[in-house]
């Protein structure tokens, strides 16, 4: 039985968080559909804001995640097998989340589908799109396989519909079972480039910008890569040890995926130390004032509270002491996770925060001309809203295919 | 634009409907100059008066004859405004699903430009021309920027707004001139936001606009393709093609991109309806524009309305292929510099000093 089956205090405190943000966020969506871009604070000199943020946030977790499943089902992985199939929906879950956030950041979201029938394949923005697309197919298809056996002989109700739709409510033979497992070990060895091409791609996306001096960095694809297996293997740590069967904290998989986090994290320190420290180091350059713009400036706390206090610090004091410890754990794994966001503000907006042109800073200081960017209420609800949406797809997910055992 | 063209609609106005009937108006009018308010002169007392009907309608209504004519007059109007009213619908889908212009055929191209236009007409009730001019052989535009000349006073960004149908509402401008320190020399040290008599005493004055980099990143950023390099050097946008993603707005190094938030607004009676399908056409929300060195002007041989405006001759505007141009000129014999030139941008904006 899972934590979440068990402890009815804690599915009580789930359920009224997302009682929560599902009403804020409803209010924002329809906001967002009623007004438009008409209520968000990013504007002319800040054309990217929370949304964007948010979408790399998401796509993150959902690469991290996936990442894992792959060395699973690609490597036979078998530590972490357990783990594998809540990987593969938190990847899809948070994929869904990530498209959702930038199609609302669009100006014309139906319109996207140019980038399909007229590709500019000179541009980052347009591999990552067909990227996602094939991710997307992959991850659809991994999902069909990893999920057969888990439906198999389900005839009932929606879930006999999946088991239908998925060709496993008839039975699942040993012999399908490993033809399934080698499909599975191809897709997964296929994955593994494609979630590294294409979250690399996101940090490319901002990287090649040369008019951006703060993203014009090689280390930044790097940065992103480490940010996704960091957060999304975070995440799966908590997500495992609430939701998972019997999942005992001091059990090998999580034990491994313990490590696993613990190791990227400092690895992550490390290569933001060479992204600040560099361009800071002789405090010259176009980098250094906006570095310690975000270092020491106005929104110091983004940094130095939610990533590097409450998403790396506290979570590697809690990991290195109190390894076997579930609560401390979960604790650890979902403050490094969510803390990512932080991260991803970080390097998406102090870099348009500088005015190209320096002294736009003083032309015409009208709310869409500012060279100050702090996320509007609806802005802030619409990110609730997509997070409870992707929230629910995931349990739905979760009841009908992972676990479908009685809650206490 | 052709005038051979097949009509999409037809429009008649009972105010003097034997007149148009006669026309068989085509759908690339003789541009109705910027003071002819067409639309607002036709008589409004009635319901009738300005509702759009076709010949189908038109000659019904004719049939009728005068005696019946208040009642038909009644029942007619509405035929006429759900006919207008299917029309336009009709010609958003059609919107809908045209491609790239730059991949569409010359006929393709003109169908589009016929539709906008009948579509101005529908919603607005005001009639605009709008041309698919190409470039011209042989010719690629550039500018210079006499520092020493400009003195502040900002008349070509008025005219730039006029001429460019801009949205009035979030008062957007391409243009910005800033008023810099002697002893300074980038706008890194001015202010756009003076508000003061001019020019002001130890001050000189710097304009910056889309500088038509000859490569420009912002085309190259653009995943759909809808911003590209025209073969005369301008840097144009299909705004029908614009998915709204701002990643141009966030590459180009000289912040000339402008996105549109909402709807635009321009006042009725301000609408320049001598347009460009890549230049000073009305935008919608959730698209980017930019300066288009005016193309609906230069390329029919005209100064962008910037350069015509400036009232000091700071603007010199001109073909850079002709060796006699005075922007040629300029080049040759003065000292020339463009902003932010280690970025291997090549704007085709220069500034000089006399
Ligand atoms: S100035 Fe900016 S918008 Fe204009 S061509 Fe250059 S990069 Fe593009
Ligand atoms: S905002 Fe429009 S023109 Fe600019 S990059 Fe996106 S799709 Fe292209």
């Amino acid at each position: 039985m899972s934590l979440f089956a068990k402890n009815q205090q804690l599915r009580r405190v789930l359920y009224v968080l997302w009682i929560v943000i599902a009403a804020v966020g409803a209010w924002g969506l329809w906001q967002r559909a009623e007004t438009g871009h008409r209520l968000a604070n990013y504007g002319s000199y800040v054309p990217w804001g929370l949304w964007v943020a948010a979408y790399i946030f998401f796509i993150g977790l959902s690469a991290g995640a996936f990442l894992l499943s792959a060395l699973v089902f690609g490597f036979g992985f078998n530590k972490l097998e357990r783990l594998a199939p809540y990987a593969l929906l938190t990847a899809l879950a948070t994929l869904f989340m990530a498209l959702f956030s930038i199609f609302l950041d669009l100006g014309h979201p139906f319109r996207a589908v140019n980038v399909f029938l007229h590709p500019n394949f000179g541009s980052m923005m347009t591999w990552m799109v067909w990227l996602y697309t094939a991710y997307f197919i992959l991850i659809i298809a991994e999902s069909v396989l990893a999920f057969r056996p888990l439906l198999a002989n389900q005839q009932e109700g929606l879930r006999g519909m999946i088991a239908k739709l998925i060709g496993s409510a008839n039975g699942y033979t040993d012999e399908q079972r490993e033809r399934d497992e080698s499909r599975l070990k191809i897709l997964g060895r296929l994955g593994i480039p494609l979630a590294i091409s294409f979250h690399g791609g996101v940090g490319a996306l901002f990287a090649t910008v040369v008019a951006r001096p703060y993203w014009h960095s090689a280390l930044y694809p790097i940065l992103f890569l480490t940010g996704a297996l960091v957060s999304g293997g975070a995440l799966m740590l908590a997500v495992a040890l609430i939701f998972g069967d019997d999942m005992d904290p001091a059990g090998e998989a999580i034990q491994m995926l313990r490590k696993i986090v613990v190791g990227l994290l400092a690895f992550d320190l490390l290569l933001e130390w060479a992204e600040y420290s560099i361009p800071m180091w002789y405090n010259i350059g176009p980098e250094a004032a906006l570095m310690k713009e975000v270092l020491f400036g106005h929104y110091w706390y983004v940094f130095w509270v939610f990533h590097f206090g409450l998403g790396a610090i506290i979570p590697l004091i809690l990991f290195m002491r109190a390894p076997k410890s579930a609560p401390a754990l979960i604790t650890g794994g979902l403050l490094t996770a969510l803390t990512y966001m932080a991260v991803r503000l970080n390097l998406v907006v102090p870099a348009l925060i500088e005015p190209q042109l320096k002294g736009l800073e003083n032309a015409y200081i009208r709310s869409r001309l500012v060279f100050e960017y702090f996320p509007s209420a609806m802005e802030w609800s619409v990110l609730a809203g997509i997070t409870a949406l992707g929230a629910a797809l995931w349990y739905v997910g979760y009841r009908l295919v992972l676990n479908r055992e009685r809650m206490a | 634009m052709s005038s051979t063209e097949p009509r999409r609609g037809r429009r008649l106005d009972f105010g003097g409907f034997l007149r148009m009937i006669a026309s068989d108006r085509s759908p690339g009018p003789a541009a109705p100059a910027a003071d002819d308010p067409a639309p607002e002169q036709t008589p409004k007392g009635s319901t009738l008066l300005d509702k759009s009907l076709d010949r189908r309608d038109a000659m019904k209504a004719l049939l009728t004859g005068a005696a019946a004519f208040g009642a038909a007059a009644t029942a007619q109007a509405s035929i006429g405004k759900s006919d207008a009213e299917k029309e336009r619908r009709q010609l958003e889908w059609e919107e809908y699903f045209k491609g790239n212009y730059r991949l569409m055929t010359e006929q393709e191209r003109r169908e589009t430009i016929a539709r906008l236009e009948r579509l101005a007409e529908l919603k607005r009730g005001q009639r605009v021309s709008i041309a698919g001019t190409p470039a011209r052989e042989g010719v690629l535009y550039g500018y210079a920027f006499n520092i020493s000349r400009c003195r502040g006073y900002r008349d070509c960004i008025r005219a730039c707004v006029l001429e460019n149908n801009q949205d009035r509402a979030s008062t957007m401008q391409y243009i910005r001139i800033f008023e810099i320190k002697n002893g300074h020399m980038s706008p890194e040290n001015g202010n756009a936001d003076y508000f003061h008599e001019v020019p002001q005493e130890g001050h000189f004055y710097l304009g910056t606009q889309c500088f038509q980099c000859e490569n420009p990143p912002c085309v190259k950023v653009c995943p759909v393709g809808a911003t590209w390099k025209e073969p005369d050097g301008i840097t144009v946008i299909d705004y029908d093609w614009c998915i709204g993603c701002r990643y141009c707005e966030a590459a180009c190094p000289y912040w000339a991109r402008r996105f549109n938030w909402h709807e635009p607004k321009i006042p009725r009676n301000e609408l320049n309806p001598k347009q460009h399908y890549l230049g000073n056409r009305p935008r919608k929300k959730g698209v980017m524009e930019k300066c288009t060195f005016c193309i609906q002007r230069s390329r029919e041989g005209q100064l962008p309305a910037c350069a015509e405006a400036c009232p000091t001759g700071a603007r010199i505007f001109g073909n850079l292929l002709d060796p006699n141009s005075e922007i040629r000129y300029v080049l040759e014999n003065k000292k020339v510099f463009r902003l932010k030139e280690d970025l291997g941008t090549e704007p085709k904006f220069w500034y000089f000093m006399d």
